[in-house]
């Protein structure tokens, strides 16, 4: 696939028809756009992806805005507008045109979303154009979609290529490209000739061979029905390891955080411990006051009452000289204590009950008595309540400080554990253990299905051999024996043939991988491409093959090396003699297109990745801005540049300040004032 | 690895490699191989094709 120019209408920020020509060699292979942040770089990259695969990559904001916001202000309401995208290029030696188009009719303000149409012609020779039948198909079969995200790419995102996982996709995308789906595909439809061919040798092969061959014909379906059990077993078993892989994750994490979560459980106790302390001081303080409290009060009033009571003792009133019981006792007796009889209204009861009025109670008396003895104590007591509130007071003031400082300490641990996904770690412990016990009864099973396919595959191998030896009469079984034969070794070719390329291609991509690697970065780091298509970074410490955490810039330059050996091994297999024959000359071809191509890589790593894919990229379309492309990117790509373009931007903010960009000698607009937002794509011909 | 004159890669010497394949088959299955090959990739872009009927009409070509 090389790419000959792109038009877009009203495609995004690119108002009206505006084209591009991408046309280069292998000598200058690189097309070189440049574009200030939001001029439409990005937009431009996804133009191809939306043509390709009608879909804009995740990171486009207001995908359903796709014509042009100023067109579609203009645009009445009741009107239609076109949008569209065009990419012109070659592949296996046919020239194809794509476009993908919609009319969008204007109901409103806000852009509907849309459902466009995608056609494709290819050109003959002749130059007559026809129209491809099934035209995605067609597309998926130059660039199957999971492959193209190799070759249309933002740099800066490149490294989610090697993201675990990433590569069990990669594996299934990447097999068209190095010709292996139609390997695969004749293995699924070659049983079906056989059986089409056999069915003669059922009918008319005579008792042994119809019997040999309905065995062969069992022996199949079975061979057939353990193959998909098989091929569920092995997805069923992927998908436990990656379940297993993210509880381990989680232990792993849990393990990580496990001190500081023990650390925070011991302090969140403490705290508890520390609040209970600090609500019993309180409450005993409480107490304190509650039953002590109004001692606190009694100084004065102690002081004065003492005083008044010394006043009396001094004067006599106290202790009374005569009891009002006495007198009461006397006027009850009716008798005096001399004899002379009281009786009620005469004179002598008269002066004794006078005396009743002057004579002091007993209950005062012992009041009184009692009050003496404890106004002296009460001055010592208040002392004691005056150390017992203080100590109180403190107990109160250190178990506040402490409860403060737990909280802190609490508060600190919690924002350490805060990122962290903590689970019951006994939870994902069971888990773990019940997925390790699927897993391992899958693996049985594979392990068991594996050992009956074999049996089959030997059983059937004995079959046909008995089957040619078997007498056949009939001469359309005759034939359809020898058929089926030649089929079944075609097959059992292709199955080895599949197995040779199949490890071949992981080979070839991993020597390649290593060699760029090696040429873009100055540290001992060495990739490797497992079976499994996944990426690792190994470092050799004293002969230790250590793995290296690898930083976004490391994954970027992995991921770049990766793409260059399978742009490398796509176009070198092509030319390869194989079973298939020849191929056209630009088989395994395929464009480089990348947005912000050098992301966070520092200067050097420019440098480096800037000469590597300009040397191996058949052709290659970078979009950078001025900041990121002029300098060392420039300097390195300029010797292999064919095509030089502005993304010009036009902005309706007046506060934005003017500029230009110097290319080649010559001063171009980069940045200009207009009516309304818009970009053009213009193309640098000095 | 290496690479033989006639463009087959082999990789390494206890490994097959594809020529050898296709050396030990005879003539008519190597023409079979190669036109289920064509076939199947001339048709890769349809997801829905079922070779059955291309493939049976090659095999009785070779086979008459």
């Amino acid at each position: 696939m090389r790419l000959h120019s792109i038009l877009l209408t009203n495609f995004r920020q690119f108002a009206g028809v505006q084209q591009f020509s991408l046309r280069s060699d292998s000598i200058k292979p690189v097309t070189l756009i440049f574009g200030a942040n939001g001029a439409g770089k990005t937009t431009l990259l996804n133009a191809f992806s939306w043509v390709l695969y009608g879909t804009l990559s995740d990171d486009v904001e207001q995908q359903q805005r796709l014509v042009t916001d100023s067109v579609w202000r203009e645009t009445a309401i009741g009107d239609s507008v076109d949008v569209s995208a065009e990419v012109v290029f070659d592949h296996d030696g046919h020239n194809y045109r794509v476009q993908r188009r919609a009319r969008v009719h204007k109901n409103s303000d806000q852009q509907p979303p849309v459902a466009p149409d995608v056609q494709m012609w290819t050109t003959k020779a002749d130059g007559s154009s026809e129209l491809v039948g099934a035209p995605q198909e067609m597309i998926y079969t130059i660039l199957p979609r999971g492959v193209s995200r190799f070759f249309f790419f933002n740099g800066e995102r490149i490294e989610n290529l090697v993201k675990k996982g990433a590569y069990s996709e990669v594996r299934q995308d990447i097999k068209v490209l190095l010709d292996l789906e139609q390997v695969e595909r004749a293995l699924v439809h070659l049983p079906k000739v056989d059986r089409r061919l056999t069915a003669d040798i059922r009918k008319h092969g005579g008792d042994k061979a119809s019997e040999i061959q309905k065995s062969i014909d069992d022996l199949n379906d079975r061979k057939g029905s353990l193959r998909e059990e098989l091929k569920v077993l092995e997805s069923d078993l992927n998908a436990l390891n990656e379940e297993r892989e993210s509880v381990m994750n989680l232990l792993r994490q849990n393990s990580e955080v496990a001190p500081i979560q023990q650390q925070r459980d011991t302090v969140t106790k403490e705290l508890e411990e520390a609040r209970h302390s600090l609500e019993a001081a309180l409450s005993e303080r409480a107490s304190l006051i509650a039953t002590r409290g109004f001692l606190a009060f009694t100084e004065q009033l102690a002081d004065s009452t003492k005083a008044i009571a010394d006043a009396m003792y001094r004067k006599g009133a106290l202790p009374a000289p005569l009891k009002r019981e006495f007198v009461d006792q006397l006027l009850e007796a009716g008798e005096c204590i001399c004899g002379t009889p009281l009786e009620m209204h005469t004179e002598p009861w008269g002066r004794v009950t006078s005396w009743r009025q002057r004579a002091g109670l007993q209950a005062v008396e012992t009041v009184w008595q009692r009050l003496s003895g404890q106004i002296d104590p009460m001055t010592s007591d208040r002392r004691t309540l005056r150390d017992d509130l203080g100590q109180s007071m403190k107990r109160i003031g250190d178990h506040r400080d402490r409860v403060d400082r737990l909280e802190e300490v609490k508060s600190e641990l919690d924002g350490k554990l805060r990122d962290s996904r903590l689970e019951n770690v006994q939870a994902l412990e069971s888990k773990r253990i019940e997925l390790d016990t699927r897993r391992s009864e899958k693996e049985r099973r594979i392990g068991a299905v594996g050992h009956d396919l074999e049996q089959i595959v030997k059983d059937i191998e004995q079959k046909t051999r008995d089957r040619k030896n078997a007498e056949v009469t009939d001469e359309l079984a005759a034939k359809a024996r020898a058929r089926s034969d030649l089929v079944q070794n075609v097959r059992r070719a292709l199955e080895e043939i599949l197995e040779i390329r199949t490890r071949d291609m992981r080979h070839r991509l991993d020597e390649e991988l290593k060699s760029v690697f090696r040429s873009i970065t100055h540290k001992n780091y060495v990739p490797t491409l497992s079976d499994g298509f996944e990426l690792t970074l190994h470092t050799n410490v004293d002969g230790v093959q250590l793995p290296v955490p690898k930083s976004t810039g490391e994954n970027q330059i992995l991921s770049l090396s990766f793409v260059a050996a399978v742009s490398k091994l796509a176009r070198e297999i092509r030319k390869e003699r194989r079973a298939e024959g020849q191929s056209a000359d630009d088989a395994g071809t395929y464009p480089i297109v990348m947005d912000a191509a050098f992301g966070s890589l520092d200067h050097n790593y420019q440098e480096a990745v800037s000469r590597a894919l300009a040397q191996m990229a058949p052709q290659l379309v970078v979009l950078v801005s001025k900041s990121q492309g002029l300098g060392k990117v420039a300097t390195e790509l300029n010797p292999y540049v064919s095509h030089l373009g502005v993304i010009e931007t036009h902005t309706c903010l007046t506060s934005t300040v003017e500029e230009d960009i110097e290319l080649r000698g010559y001063s171009h607009p980069y940045i200009r004032h207009a009516a309304t937002d818009f970009a053009l794509l213009k193309e640098i011909t000095s | 690895m290496a690479r033989n004159d006639e463009g087959y890669l082999s990789v390494s010497t206890t490994s097959r490699t594809e020529r050898q394949v296709l050396e030990e088959l005879s003539p008519e299955e190597q023409a079979l191989l190669k036109r289920v090959l064509q076939i199947e990739r001339a048709k890769l872009n349809i997801r829905a094709y079922d070779a059955t009927e291309d493939l049976l009409a090659a095999v009785k070509e070779i086979i008459l």
